[in-house]
Order: C-alpha cells, then sequence, then structure tokens
C-alpha cells in the first residue's frame, strides 16, 4: 500500500504533464499578426474563466477542426463571418432555428 | 414647541415613528398651528399617493417572450454579462488597480522616453527590449517604442505569452469560432430552419427530424 500511493501519484503527474505539454499544431505564437494575437490574448483571458469542462471541450472541437480537410475549415470560416455578419435581430432569429433544428435531431 | 421643530417631526409622525411623547408634543403644537396641520395634511397625501402606485408593472406578453428569448439566445451563446463580477474580492480589485497604476506609469514613461524632454530624459532600457524579438514583416510588434499604436494595446498583449497560449496560440485565436463549431457545421440546414409548426427541412432539403 506504501508503494501504491507514490506511484499513483507520480503516474498522475506524469498524466498531467503530459496533457500540459501535449502538441499543438498549427502556427506559433510569434507568426501570427498582431491583431491576432490581441485576439488570442483576449480570448485566452475569457478562456481562462471558463469551466475546465468546457475547455475541454473547446480544445476537443479544436482538434476536431485541425483534423478536417482545408476546404473544410474555409467553409466553417465562411459560416462563421457569415454568423458574425448577421445583424442582432437576424442573430436572435438563427439562435431560435438553431434550438428547434436542434430539437428536431 | 416651534414650526420648525414641528416640521422636522412632521415626516416621522406621518410614517408613524414618533415617540408617544414626541407624538404629544407635535399634538399639541398642531392644535394651535393650522400651518402645521396643513402640511401634516400634505405630507400624509403624498404617502397615500406613493403607497397606492403599483409595486409592479404590467408588462405585454410579447415584450416578455422577446426578453426571455433573448436571454436564451444570450445563454446558448455562452454570452454571461459580468459574470466575473460578483467575483471580485476587493484584494483583487485593488491588486487589479495597482496593476493598472503600473501600466499607466509604464504606457507614460515609454510615450515620453521619445520626446526631447532634456538631458535626464533616455530612453528606458525596457523600451529597447520590446522591440521585435525577430526581424520579418509577420512579426509582431507587440510594444515598439514610438509606434502609434494605442497604449491598450501595448498593454494588453504580454510581450511573452502564458505557455497554455503560446501551445495553441491558433486555438485562442478560433475560440469563438469553435463555441459555435455545430452551429457552423450545420450553418445551411439552420437557416433553412423554419420557426413555424411545420417540420423543417434539413441541408439540402432533406428532413433532418431522424437526426
Amino acid at each position: 500500500m506504501r508503494r501504491v500511493l507514490p506511484i499513483t501519484l507520480l503516474a498522475l503527474a506524469l498524466g498531467a504533464g503530459v496533457v500540459r505539454g501535449q502538441h499543438w499544431d498549427g502556427r506559433p505564437w510569434d507568426q501570427l499578426s498582431p491583431q491576432e494575437q490581441r485576439r488570442a490574448w483576449e480570448n485566452y483571458q475569457r478562456y481562462q474563466n471558463l469551466p475546465q469542462a468546457r475547455q475541454r471541450m473547446l480544445e476537443r472541437r479544436y482538434r476536431e477542426f485541425q483534423q478536417l480537410p482545408p476546404e473544410q475549415q474555409q467553409r466553417l470560416r465562411q459560416n462563421y463571418q457569415q454568423y458574425r455578419g448577421l445583424a442582432p435581430e437576424q442573430r436572435r432569429e438563427f439562435s431560435e432555428k438553431y434550438q428547434r433544428w436542434k430539437s428536431r435531431r | 414647541m416651534r414650526c420648525r421643530r414641528a416640521e422636522r417631526e412632521l415626516a416621522a409622525a406621518v410614517d408613524g415613528q414618533l415617540d408617544p411623547r414626541g407624538r404629544r408634543a407635535l399634538d399639541r403644537h398642531l392644535a394651535g398651528c393650522a400651518a402645521c396641520r396643513r402640511e401634516l395634511a400634505r405630507s400624509a397625501a403624498v404617502l397615500r399617493a406613493v403607497a397606492a402606485l403599483p409595486t409592479e408593472l404590467p408588462v405585454s406578453l410579447a415584450l416578455e417572450q422577446r426578453t426571455l428569448r433573448r436571454i436564451r439566445a444570450l445563454e446558448d451563446e455562452g454570452v454571461r454579462p459580468f459574470a466575473w463580477w460578483p467575483r471580485v474580492s476587493v484584494p483583487a480589485m485593488a491588486l487589479g488597480a495597482a496593476l493598472a497604476a503600473v501600466v499607466l506609469v509604464r504606457v507614460v514613461t515609454t510615450e515620453d522616453a521619445g520626446a526631447p524632454r532634456g538631458p535626464a530624459v533616455t530612453p528606458r532600457p525596457q523600451v529597447a527590449a520590446e522591440t521585435p524579438r525577430a526581424a520579418g514583416p509577420a512579426k509582431p510588434s507587440v510594444a515598439v517604442a514610438g509606434s502609434k499604436r494605442s497604449p491598450r494595446a501595448v498593454a494588453s498583449v504580454p510581450k511573452d505569452p502564458p505557455p497554455e497560449l503560446a501551445a495553441a496560440p491558433e486555438l485562442f485565436v478560433d475560440l469563438p469560432m469553435l463555441r459555435h463549431l455545430e452551429k457552423l457545421e450545420h450553418f445551411d440546414a439552420i437557416l433553412a430552419t423554419g420557426l413555424d409548426d411545420a417540420p423543417a427541412n434539413g441541408d439540402g432539403g432533406q428532413d433532418r427530424s431522424n437526426g
């Protein structure tokens, strides 16, 4: 029993290290434009305030996004731009449609 | 009791908060002072009118529904207005104020460094260290001395990002998009969804209700 605890702790520490040191694809910080850096920094601060489960979910989505073919990534980016361009009333309507669509799936 | 004191006691009397002794003294004064009696009557009338006002105003059903839909939409988008506020403790606010003061001083001194103020003013070494870390057009200029960037931008973006941010900067650039990924994947289908009671069509007109 005495050996189990240190081994467990070591495994947990190593596991945490693996998670922390996980490899992410994508451009490094220095290759982002100043605008992107600012956006990343602001979003990072918001991310810090999210519950851990939501943080993990976003990381998972990021991985999924990275694994998509470039043309599909591009399509999603275009959709996002379109979504961002919606007027408040259109955005509200879209959210309602989304709820409706989701409930019918 | 004189009128001046009686006026002070009137409000307490109307509210029923005057002690019996004070009330008796006031009543004696009122018995012989028509002006204060009128004042008492006016105050009582005002209080009655205020008490008669409804505490809740009726809201139309349409407004209520719109408000509720808006709240749901905001929740769906993950917007939590001022969600951080109740969690900020006094020491944290003090620390934040101190940091803001440091940043302000730094910005002011950075801007002053290039101004010809006299022989004693020399550019701070820290400013030199903040010049771009590497050459190249795509390199960031987070805090370049003499640049036209706003003080907010200079103060907000750190020169060296935290490890988590440095490890996956694009994750954070795309964070808002990632939040809406499901919506974006099915963007066209959602747009095509009707808000009436009729069944909605999915992508390309196919019914997605079977999911």
